[in-house]
C-alpha cells in the first residue's frame, strides 16, 4: 500500500497543513500532486502575503537593478492565492514596482483590506489596483514610497472619496499634491501619518483634514508638513480620541505647543526639534497629561529645565536626547515608579551614572540606550549584569568612560 | 451483561468481520452517526443488538480494529469546531497517545486516512494528515519521491518548464 491510494480529497487535506512556499515546491513531485495543488483551491486559506519574503537576498541595492523584474514572482504568487488575499505587502525593500506588477495585483486581488506599498519605487501608476480595492481598503500605506512619474502618483487622489472604510493611512513623504487632497477621505481614520520634510502642505488643507477626522487616535507629523499655528493647535486639541501624537520641527517664537496639554487622553507624545518647547511649556503639557505612558523629547534645545518630569507617574517609555539641561534629580521620580521598559538618554551630558544606577535598581528595562552619555562608567554595566533580566537591547556607544562589556 | 450490551452497534468490515461497538464510541464517525439517525436507531431504548451489522465496504478488519481503538480512546473528546476556514495549521500539537498510536507503516497510515475520510472521523483525519504533513515538511522534491516511492511522471520538458515557472520559489 503506497501513497497512491490516497485520493485528491485526502491529499488536499494533507497539503492544507503545509506552508504556501512548500505547496508551490511540491507541485513538481508528480502529476497527481500538481493537479491537486493547482486545482483543489488549496490556497483559499492564505489571507496575508508579503511578496518580499520570496525574494532571494536582503540587499536593497540588488532590487533596484534595471534587469531585475518581480513580475514572475508576483504572478506566481498571486495567481495561486491573490483572489483570497485580504492583506498584501511588498515588504518595503525598495523594489521596483513595474506597471506589470501593479496590473497583476489589480487582476488577482480584489478582496484586499490591507495594502502596504511602503518603501518601494513605483514605475507607472496604481489606479488599476485602487479601482478594485479602494472601497474595501482599511489600511493603506505609501510610507516613503517614491514615484518615477509624479503625475502618476497624483492619480491616487481620485480614489480618496471612495475609501470609506479606511482606518489607517500612511502618506509619509508623499507630495503636497497628495497631502492637499487628503481631506476628500471621509472621517473614518484612526491613524494618519503625514510626515514630510518639505513643509508644503497648505494650511487650509490641513485644517479641513483635521476638522473631518474626529476619530483620530494616532497622528504623525514627524516632521510636520506645515508650520503649525494657533488655529491648527486648537484643532488638535479638539481631537478627543487622540492618544498618540508625534510632532517634529516646530520653530521658535511660538508658544502654542503648551496647549498640547489639553489633549488629556494622550498616551504617547513624541516631540522632536520642537524649538517652541520651553521649560514652562513642558510644565504646562506634562502637568495635564496624567495618562501619558510614552514620552520623547528629542533635540528640543530650548528646554532649559526638566522639573516637569515629576508629573509623569505612568511612563513605560522615556526618551530624552541632546539636552545638557537634563540632570539626575529630574529623573528620580520617574525611576521610582518602577514601570520603565524603554529608556533612552542620549547625549545628555549632565546625567550621571548615579541616575542610571537608580533606574536599574527599580526597573526591569528591555531597551536601554545611553549613546553619547559621557558620564557613564563601568559601574553601570556591572549593575546591568546583576539587576536586569529582561534587557534585549543595550547601546553604550560613545560613552568614553566605559571600558569593558560584561 | 444485558445492560452492557445496550446501545451497542454492529458494524462489519469489507472482509466480513463483525464488530460490536458502543454507540458513544462509533458516534465519532459522522458517517455512521448520520446513518443511525436516518434509520431511527439513535434513540435510547432502541433495540440495535439484533439488527443487521452496518456494512463498511471500504474498510478492512485490520484498519477497522485500529479505527475502533482510536475512537474508544477519544470518545469523550470535546467536539471540534466546524469552522474549517480558520483551522489551525500547526502540526506539532499531535497528542502523545496519538503519536504512539500512529507509529505504523506508511501503508497503514494511508489506509487510516482513507478510512477516517470515508467514516468522517474528524479528529482521526486531522492527526493522520498532520502526521503525513510532518513527514513531507522540509523535504526536497527528490526526497519526497524517495520517501513515498512516487514515480516522477513528468517528461523532461515538462519538468524543465515547471522548474522555470516556479524558479521564484526555490529555496
Amino acid at each position: 500500500m503506497s501513497i497512491y491510494i490516497l485520493d485528491s480529497d485526502c491529499l488536499s487535506i494533507i497539503f492544507h497543513y503545509l506552508h504556501f512556499a512548500e505547496r508551490v515546491k511540491f507541485e513538481a513531485v508528480c502529476r497527481k500532486w500538481r493537479g491537486v495543488l493547482l486545482r483543489y483551491s488549496i490556497n483559499t486559506d492564505i489571507r496575508s502575503i508579503d511578496i518580499s519574503k520570496f525574494l532571494k537576498t536582503a540587499n536593497t541595492d540588488y532590487y533596484q537593478q534595471d534587469s531585475l523584474s518581480f513580475e514572475p514572482t508576483t504572478i506566481g504568487i498571486l495567481e495561486r492565492c491573490g483572489p483570497y488575499l485580504e492583506e498584501l505587502s511588498l515588504g518595503g525593500r525598495w523594489m521596483k514596482i513595474t506597471q506589470g506588477v501593479s496590473d497583476t495585483i489589480a487582476s488577482y486581488c480584489y478582496r484586499l483590506r490591507v495594502l502596504d506599498l511602503g518603501a518601494v519605487i513605483i514605475h507607472g501608476d496604481i489606479s488599476a489596483i485602487l479601482e478594485e480595492v479602494a472601497d474595501n481598503l482599511e489600511v493603506f500605506s505609501l510610507e516613503d514610497t517614491s514615484w518615477v512619474d509624479p503625475n502618476a502618483s497624483k492619480l491616487i487622489t481620485r480614489y480618496f472619496d471612495r475609501m470609506k472604510k479606511l482606518r489607517r493611512l500612511n502618506m509619509r513623504a508623499q507630495s503636497k499634491y497628495i497631502l492637499n487632497q487628503l481631506h476628500d477621505i471621509t472621517g473614518t481614520l484612526q491613524s494618519l501619518d503625514i510626515s514630510t520634510a518639505l513643509r508644503e502642505m497648505s494650511n487650509s488643507s490641513l485644517l479641513s483634514l483635521l476638522g473631518k477626522q474626529q476619530k483620530l487616535k494616532e497622528l504623525f507629523m514627524y516632521p510636520s508638513p506645515v508650520l503649525l499655528n494657533d488655529e491648527m493647535i486648537s484643532m488638535l486639541v479638539e481631537l478627543k480620541e487622540l492618544k498618540t501624537l508625534r510632532i517634529s520641527h516646530v520653530p521658535n517664537d511660538n508658544y502654542i505647543v503648551e496647549f498640547l496639554g489639553q489633549i488629556e487622553a494622550m498616551k504617547e507624545l513624541k516631540l522632536r526639534e520642537v524649538r517652541a518647547l520651553t521649560e514652562e511649556g513642558l510644565q504646562a503639557i506634562l502637568s495635564n497629561l496624567q495618562k501619558l505612558k510614552i514620552l520623547s523629547i528629542a533635540k528640543c534645545q530650548n528646554v532649559f529645565g526638566f522639573n516637569a518630569l515629576d508629573h509623569c507617574h505612568s511612563l513605560v517609555e522615556l526618551e530624552i536626547t541632546d539636552n545638557s539641561n537634563l540632570i539626575d534629580e529630574d529623573l528620580f521620580s520617574i525611576f521610582d515608579m518602577g514601570l520603565l521598559k524603554i529608556l533612552r538618554i542620549s547625549r545628555c551630558n549632565n546625567v550621571s551614572h548615579e541616575a542610571i544606577m537608580h533606574a536599574l535598581q527599580r526597573n526591569q528595562i528591555e531597551t536601554l540606550d545611553l549613546t553619547g552619555s559621557t558620564m557613564m562608567t563601568d559601574e553601570v554595566l556591572f549593575a546591568i549584569a546583576s539587576t536586569q533580566q529582561e534587557l534585549s537591547y543595550l547601546s553604550v556607544n560613545g560613552c568614553p568612560k566605559i571600558s569593558r562589556l560584561p | 451483561m444485558a445492560d452492557a450490551k445496550k446501545g451497542m452497534i454492529k458494524i462489519s468490515s469489507s472482509d466480513n468481520e463483525v464488530y460490536s461497538v458502543e454507540r458513544d464510541v462509533i458516534r465519532l464517525s459522522t458517517t455512521i452517526n448520520t446513518l443511525l439517525q436516518d434509520l431511527g436507531m439513535d434513540g435510547d431504548g432502541v433495540e440495535t443488538e439484533n439488527a443487521d451489522p452496518i456494512p463498511l465496504q471500504n474498510v478492512n478488519s485490520a484498519i477497522l480494529k485500529k479505527v475502533i481503538g482510536w475512537c474508544q480512546y477519544h470518545k469523550d473528546d470535546p467536539v471540534p469546531a466546524e469552522d474549517s476556514d480558520s483551522r489551525e495549521k500547526r502540526t506539532d500539537d499531535i497528542p502523545s497517545w496519538d503519536v504512539e498510536f500512529l507509529k505504523v507503516d506508511q501503508g497503514t497510515l494511508f489506509e487510516l486516512i482513507l478510512a477516517a475520510n470515508y467514516l468522517d472521523i474528524k479528529g482521526l483525519l486531522e492527526v493522520t494528515c498532520k502526521t503525513v504533513a510532518n513527514m513531507i515538511r522540509g523535504k526536497t522534491v527528490e526526497d519526497i519521491r524517495r520517501t513515498f516511492n512516487i514515480k516522477n511522471d513528468f517528461t523532461p520538458e515538462e519538468e524543465e518548464q515547471i522548474r522555470k515557472e516556479n524558479a521564484w520559489c526555490e529555496d
